[in-house]
Order: structure tokens, then C-alpha cells, then sequence
């Protein structure tokens, strides 16, 4: 893969260059030259390998669309910008998108904040009682598996704003994973896990929160990553539906106007703020979980 | 310090325990000697009053068991500690709830010495998962004596460690037992006669279906000789082999009833 790489790098910077894509060219050095200097901190020889094809992938990727694109532009130029084009509008567009991101990540930070602050404790009552499981689960049965993109032009509708609707929308999305791995996580704790915190009468808050809590939270994070994806499925359909600003809109009002260029500059940013988000979740759960991996 | 009158447990009409009388002299070692299934881990969770007897009461301390027992602390074979917690801080949670008047850094220290008196300086920040098996069974066992109750509830504590360590453990068990003087009343639940014979100052050997008290033995020597000496003392290998006997037709007896229910026999 290391000779591929150098070939692609050789070609793509050689026909950005024909072209005069001086953005084209840059990137086809610069990231190389970024995996490079990756694999200098790197010392497992597997995920050295990893990096390297990754990037030859990536540079492959970009090289094909240069060719097609700008040396023999055999696509439509309208629904197929040019690599220089996207890349140029990228750094262009940067500080709306950043605007728009903030708007997004506000409605989702609320909604998903608001759907672990009401699936959490809401999964660890039902969960610690059986009978009270029991009278919740035919209704959290039904209602979780409804598609909640449903309930868009109702809430857009009933509630005052479009931030409120959306807001709602998401929360009801992420809500139920959280909801459902809360009250599996409390069901699976080991009954003598729990006799033998019984057996230290310790008050019940303690009992919550040093026992119940963490028992439950391997499986409590996993339907937080499950309701995190949710959440940007709905944001970015909500925002398509009914929003001013923010990153799911951005992308729409572009298409309206048929700037392809731009559209695919919003699909791409949107891409890198949801990878690093998720990235950032995994290494909280991590964290949180370290316990687990003291044996190894 | 522990009296079961009539105690009678049953699971959807199947009788696990059946009217037991036993009682347990305070500062006594009783081992609960049965085969699985017998029913003695049963028995041992209605002592703690984690489990509500169908009839019958437990009274300990002198006053009837009801709910989860204060006077009692117990130790599970497994899943005692709480892994997500290191092991300093899972004895800390138990002084804490025993001793909330004390400070935070009295409580540290106390889990520290706790630690120490088991053997195991040097673990308060490691987690559970980090430690073998035995030393997790080291931690329970700490964290057990750490709180002031009076009796001390075991589940079969050693059933899933090696050979050395189980020795080690066991030595571990009756030294604490013995340096406390009678202050503490110990219950251990076993299905290993040697075990029993080696730590218990008295054997109660359970029947199976439905576990019933079938014999009730003193081991007065037990706390007088080292391990190489005890089995070699006429008194504990006639008591051995007396045990054995009961054991042994017990599961007899449970095996014949499985082959009249083959055989379709009596119906």
C-alpha cells in the first residue's frame, strides 16, 4: 500500500498542478504528509499499517475526482464540482458553517441532554421495580419502535417555535434507547451484587448512586450512543423540515438554490462534526468504563 | 446468637427447606455442610434476611429477622465487591454507611488497616478486576469484618479458588475467627467435609429435597491443633467417617428416589 500511496500522491499533486488546482495540489501533499507524521507517534505496527491504508484509499478517492472532475471533466460540473472547487468554497463557507453548527449542536445538546436527564431516572425506578416494569413495557413497546420523524409536522404545529419542535422531536427520538438499556442495565445486575449491597444498609441514595447507577451503566452508554446517533438523524431531519439556520438547512437552502458545490461542502462538515462528536462520546465511555479493563 | 424454629421455605410448592430447627451459640463456627441443591445457601440468605421464610421465624441477636439483617454481614462466592468501584473504596462504602459519624480520613485509614489485617497492603487503588481471585475473596472478607457485626455469613467463600489459595484463605478465616473471642459468630456454608471439619467448632450436615437438619455434630478439637495434626486426631477421623456415612447415604437416598421416578414405579 506504501508504493500505491506514493503514486497517488505523485499523480494527484502532478494533475492539480497541469490544472492550476493549487488547493487540489495542496491537499494531495498535505495529507501524506499529515499520515506521515501520524505514523511517527504510532507504535503498533498494525494500526501503522491501518493509517497507511486509510490514507491511500483517501488520496485514491480524491485523485479519481481531480481526473474526472478538472483533467477530463467527464461529469456534469453543475452536480459534479470540481475537487478544487469544494475544497476552495470549504475554507470559504467555513465561518457560516461554524454558525450554523452552533445552531444545530444547540438544539442538540438540549434535546440530548434533556433525553439522558429524563430516560436515566426514569429507567432506573422502573427497572428496580418489577411490577411497575411490567405495567410500563407493553406502552414503551409501541411507542419506541414509532419512527419519530412521525411527529415533525404535528410538533412544528402544536409547539410555539421551531427550536421548541425540534427540540421535542429529538428528545423523543433519543429518549427510548436510553430509557430501554437504563431498565436492562438495572435488570442484569447480579442478584448477589445486590444482596451483598443490601447487606450493607446503606442509605438509599448512596444506594442509587454508588450501586444502581454504575451497575446499570455499561448498558446505560450504550443506548446513549445508539440515541446520540438518533439525534443527528432527526436534528438534520427536523432542520430540512422547518429551520432558519443551522448545519441540516444549510444543506437544503444550497440545494434550493442549486449550488452542488456548497451542498457538498455541507455534507462533508457535517460528516467531520459528527465523527468528532462521536469520537469525544467514546472516549467519555471509556473513561467511565476504565474499571472493566483493569484485568487485562 | 442465631435460632430457627419450624423455618420452612418453599419456591411454587416445591420445598426447598423443610421445619429446621437449628440455633448457633454465640462466638460459635457452625458449618453448613450439604450437597448442591440441598439447600443451604437458602438457609444462610433467611439468616441474613435476604430472603422471607414461607414459615417459621429466624430470630438473631434476639430479636426476629426481618429484611436485611444489621447484625449480619455476609460474603458471596462471587460479585461481593463492587467492580467499579478500587478496592480501598469499596471498603470505605461499607465503613461509611457503619460509621457515618466518623470522618472521611478516619474511614480511609480504617480501610487501610482492614486491608492490611487481610494481607493486602498495597491494593486500595486497584480495582477489583485487577486482583486474583483469591485477593478479591481477601477484599470481601476485609470489607465483612470492617463493620461491627456480630455474625458473619459465608457462601460457600472459597468454592471457586485453587488449592493454595483456598488453604491460605481458610487459615486467614480461623485466625480471625479465633482472635476475635468469641465476638463473632460465623456461619459458612460448604460441600467440602475437610473444609468443614478443619474450620467448623460445629458441623450441621443438611439433607436434600427437601434440606432438612440430618445431623448436628461438635468439633471441639478443631480450634486446638494445626492443619497437619488435626487430621490425624482420633476424635476428627471418627467424626469424618461418620459424616461420610450420613453424606453418603443421603445421596443414595437421593439417587434411588430418582430411579422410582424413572422406573414409574408407586404410581
Amino acid at each position: 500500500m506504501k508504493i500505491l500511496l506514493v503514486i497517488e500522491f505523485i499523480a494527484l499533486t502532478a494533475a492539480a498542478l497541469l490544472k492550476h488546482d493549487w488547493f487540489a495540489a495542496a491537499a494531495g501533499v498535505l495529507i501524506p504528509a499529515a499520515a506521515l507524521v501520524r505514523t511517527l507517534f504510532v507504535w503498533d505496527k498494525a494500526r501503522r499499517t491501518a493509517i497507511v491504508d486509510v490514507t491511500a484509499v483517501l488520496e485514491g478517492f480524491l485523485l479519481v475526482w481531480q481526473l474526472v472532475t478538472s483533467n477530463w471533466p467527464l461529469l456534469d460540473p453543475v452536480y459534479f464540482p470540481a475537487l478544487e472547487t469544494v475544497l476552495r468554497q470549504f475554507f470559504s463557507e467555513l465561518k457560516d458553517m461554524a454558525h450554523g453548527m452552533l445552531s444545530s449542536l444547540f438544539l442538540l445538546g438540549t434535546a440530548y441532554l434533556l433525553s439522558l436527564g429524563t430516560a436515566i431516572p426514569g429507567g432506573l425506578v422502573v427497572g428496580s421495580s418489577t411490577r411497575l416494569r411490567n405495567a410500563v413495557e407493553p406502552f414503551s413497546k409501541v411507542l419506541s419502535v414509532i419512527p419519530p420523524i412521525v411527529y415533525i409536522p404535528y410538533a412544528i404545529r402544536l409547539l410555539p417555535s421551531f427550536s421548541a419542535a425540534s427540540i421535542f422531536v429529538i428528545w423523543s427520538g433519543a429518549f427510548w434507547p436510553i430509557f430501554a438499556n437504563t431498565v436492562a442495565g438495572v435488570v442484569n445486575i447480579p442478584e448477589t451484587m445486590l444482596d451483598s449491597a443490601r447487606m450493607l444498609h446503606l442509605k438509599r441514595g448512596t444506594f442509587i448512586f454508588r450501586v444502581l447507577l454504575p451497575g446499570a451503566m455499561p448498558s446505560i452508554l450504550t443506548g446513549a450512543s445508539l440515541s446520540l446517533v438518533f439525534s443527528f438523524l432527526l436534528l438534520t431531519a427536523a432542520e430540512l423540515i422547518g429551520a432558519t439556520e443551522g448545519l441540516g438547512w444549510y444543506v437544503k437552502d444550497r440545494a434550493d438554490f442549486g449550488d452542488y458545490a456548497r451542498v457538498i461542502v455541507g455534507i462533508i462538515f457535517i460528516g467531520l462534526v459528527i465523527t468528532a462528536i462521536s469520537a469525544g462520546f467514546k472516549r467519555i465511555e471509556k473513561r467511565i468504563l476504565r474499571y472493566k479493563e483493569a484485568g487485562q | 446468637m442465631i435460632e430457627c424454629r419450624n423455618l420452612t421455605v418453599a419456591f411454587q410448592n416445591k420445598t426447598i427447606l423443610d421445619r429446621i430447627n437449628l440455633g448457633v451459640a454465640d462466638g460459635a463456627f457452625l458449618c453448613l455442610l450439604g450437597q448442591s441443591g440441598c439447600g443451604k445457601s437458602t438457609l444462610l440468605r433467611t439468616f441474613a434476611g435476604l430472603l422471607k421464610p414461607t414459615s417459621g421465624e429466624v430470630f438473631v441477636d434476639g430479636k426476629a429477622v426481618d429484611g436485611p439483617e444489621k447484625a449480619c454481614s455476609v460474603v458471596f462466592q462471587d460479585y461481593s465487591l463492587f467492580p467499579w468501584m478500587t478496592t480501598g473504596k469499596n471498603l470505605m462504602l461499607a465503613l461509611t454507611a457503619s460509621f457515618p459519624q466518623k470522618s472521611k480520613a478516619e474511614i480511609r485509614n480504617l480501610a487501610e488497616s482492614y486491608l492490611e489485617m487481610v494481607g493486602l497492603g498495597g491494593v486500595f487503588n486497584q480495582y477489583p478486576a485487577a486482583l486474583s481471585g483469591g485477593m478479591r475473596q481477601r477484599a470481601a472478607i476485609a470489607r465483612a469484618i470492617a463493620t461491627p457485626s456480630k455474625v458473619l455469613l459465608m457462601d460457600e467463600p472459597f468454592g471457586a479458588l485453587d488449592p493454595v489459595n483456598r488453604a491460605m484463605l481458610q487459615d486467614l478465616v480461623r485466625e480471625l475467627h479465633r482472635d476475635s473471642h468469641g465476638a463473632r459468630t460465623v456461619v459458612f456454608v460448604t460441600h467440602d467435609v475437610d473444609e468443614a471439619l478443619y474450620l467448623g467448632t460445629e458441623i450441621a450436615v443438611l439433607g436434600s429435597s427437601p434440606g432438612r437438619v440430618i445431623a448436628l455434630e461438635k468439633n471441639p478439637v478443631s480450634r486446638q491443633l494445626p492443619r497437619e495434626k488435626l487430621f490425624e486426631n482420633e476424635s476428627v477421623i471418627s467424626l469424618q467417617r461418620k459424616i461420610m456415612d450420613i453424606y453418603r447415604s443421603d445421596m443414595n437416598e437421593k439417587l434411588n428416589l430418582r430411579e422410582s421416578f424413572h422406573s414409574g414405579n408407586g404410581i
